[in-house]
């Protein structure tokens, strides 16, 4: 039998302006619980502030936001929400064992301490100042805050930045066990890996807008490109492989697939060397993306 | 809640010695240097002592406010707490309980160090001076949020400085109004910081001073004005 699950986050139409900039442009989403958001988007394109407008720390031009029917700036809502801010900055002065129970004491059904500590792998931190931890135990400490008030909803944002590959690894098995106690997890994040191994859903945006809405998979498909680059002579004056540019050098082109590429590319014949295939970095691939769906438009318009 | 907030904000307060040492002995030190020694006899010696205990009341309003709040707002723990299920009012109420157990340690050591000189004050004029104290701060404390809503976080220390030295020195905080320069003596009774200090020595001449505690009201509801716009410039910049 499937269990119906709640719905936890809804924002209808937000929009957000600085000045004449839209940060935010008629955003709908709506979250059940235990599932895993990710918003994705190269910097500048709205993540931050979405996150703010269904945080509450920011009132939208238009639009609204419920949290399990509340304003999120209500102290109901509050109760129920979060939060690791992209900028972690703790109070330095206070040791983490301080911390932790102090945010704790907010909350009418705080997490326990020793959960809290090895959830978030913060043995050996609990006697530190919090200005004497590095970047990565920092954050750690935050994510752990972002869950004392056992929340119904937390939004991360950037919450794995910094931190080794086997940190990493173990906090998002905490952040998939919260999801798994039915807590809805919005992440934002540059990370294609972490998205992958975290998320039930993803949502692209770029200028404020959603760009893109589907699974992990079908959306590292499509945003998944790779950066085919390598040395040889042009051929006949032009490039030696359609859409190649000259970057220091070497052409360089973003491809879909990059084993057909480089079957492409032995086929033609093009002498080459010192070719490299590496990933693509997540703003190329939006943007291409972006670039994608705006000449579709156009089609779809001509 | 407000307990809460009030117990951790003393417990980081306490553990930043670059505040705690100027805000609750440099009082203490400028008395020591300037106040005790010049004196005079015992009615006499009391005054200075009052007034190096406005000017520390006046500093705990200046860096506990001004300072501690240019130093939140610029901190991205803030937004962190803006969602934590704790209103304003808990916080400041909070902040406000903080500054007055550090005005009363700055005064506890200007009590000690009065004492070391010999100039004691009974109990009804220690009371009568803490009421003053209580009810002049008031303008100060919202000229220092004020301060913390407009200041940059790294500026505000400098701009608390330059108001609140200047002020003391010519409100005569630091010395007799008769040894104050002559042009300065002419507006120095029209500052806050000289009402601040005639209505300590009031209380410590037995005295209510009415005029001064109406002249210090006006300065609150400036104070006050001045504070809701800057909080609202603050939020509809941070928030909205």
């Amino acid at each position: 039998m499937t269990q119906s699950r709640r719905t936890v986050l809804e924002a209808e139409n937000l929009a957000k302006h600085f000045g004449k900039t839209a940060a935010v442009n008629d955003v709908s989403l709506s979250t059940k619980e235990g599932e895993i958001l990710a918003i994705l988007g190269p910097n500048g394109a709205g993540k931050t502030t979405l996150t703010e407008l269904l945080t509450g720390l920011r009132q939208p031009d238009k639009g609204t936001v419920r949290v399990l029917g509340d304003p999120p700036s209500s102290m109901r809502a509050r109760n129920r929400i979060g939060l690791t801010p992209q900028n972690v900055a703790l109070p330095k002065t206070l040791k983490v064992k301080e911390l932790l129970p102090y945010v704790a004491a907010h909350f009418d059904t705080p997490l326990p301490v020793d959960l809290a500590k090895s959830w978030f792998l913060l043995d050996g931190l609990m006697d530190r100042n919090a200005g004497d931890l590095s970047g990565g135990q920092m954050r750690r400490v935050a994510l752990a805050a972002a869950f004392m008030g056992q929340p119904k909803l937390a939004f991360l944002d950037e919450p794995t930045t910094g931190l080794d590959i086997q940190a990493k690894r173990a906090l998002w098995k905490s952040i998939r066990a919260a999801a798994h106690r039915n807590v809805q997890i919005t992440l934002t994040t540059h990370d294609l890996d972490e998205v992958q191994e975290l998320a039930d859903r993803v949502i692209v945006i770029n200028r404020g807008r959603i760009l893109l809405e589907d699974s992990p998979d079908r959306v590292r498909r499509r945003l998944g490109h790779r950066r085919l680059s390598f040395r040889s002579a042009p051929v006949n004056g032009d490039a030696p492989f359609p859409g190649a540019v000259q970057e220091a050098g070497r052409w360089v082109v973003d491809v879909a697939d990059g084993d057909q590429a480089v079957r492409d590319l032995v086929r033609s014949g093009v002498a080459f060397e010192d070719l490299e295939l590496a990933p693509a970095s997540l703003e190329d691939a939006i943007l291409a993306e972006l670039e994608r769906s705006e000449q579709a438009d156009k089609g779809t318009v001509s | 809640m407000i307990l809460l907030h009030f117990r951790f904000i003393l417990l980081q307060l306490f553990r930043i010695p670059a505040f705690l040492v100027p805000t609750v002995l440099f009082p203490t030190m400028l008395y020591l240097f300037f106040g005790g020694p010049n004196g005079g006899d015992l009615i006499d010696a009391q005054f200075p002592l009052g007034s190096f205990c406005v000017f520390a009341v006046m500093g705990v309003a200046f860096y506990q406010f001004g300072v501690g709040i240019a130093d939140d707002r610029g901190s991205p723990w803030e937004s962190f707490m803006r969602v934590l299920p704790v209103t304003l009012f808990q916080r400041f109420t909070a902040r406000i309980m903080a500054a007055g157990v550090i005005a009363g340690l700055a005064i506890l050591c200007l009590g000690i160090a009065g004492w070391s000189y010999g100039v004691t004050f009974s109990f009804g004029t220690w009371f009568g001076v803490g009421l003053a104290l209580l009810a002049g701060t008031i303008p100060f404390c919202l000229f220092g949020v004020a301060l913390g809503y407009l200041a940059p976080q790294k500026a505000a220390v400098p701009i608390a400085n330059l108001i609140y030295l200047p002020l003391s020195f010519l409100g005569s905080v630091w010395s007799h109004p008769d040894s104050l320069p002559e042009g300065v003596a002419a507006f120095s009774p029209y500052l806050p910081s000289r009402m601040f200090a005639e209505l300590v020595w009031a209380a410590i001449d037995g005295r209510f001073n009415l005029p001064q505690l109406g002249w210090l009201a006006l300065y609150a509801v400036a104070a006050f004005g001045l504070c809701v716009w800057a909080y609202r410039r603050h939020e509809s910049r941070a928030y909205t």
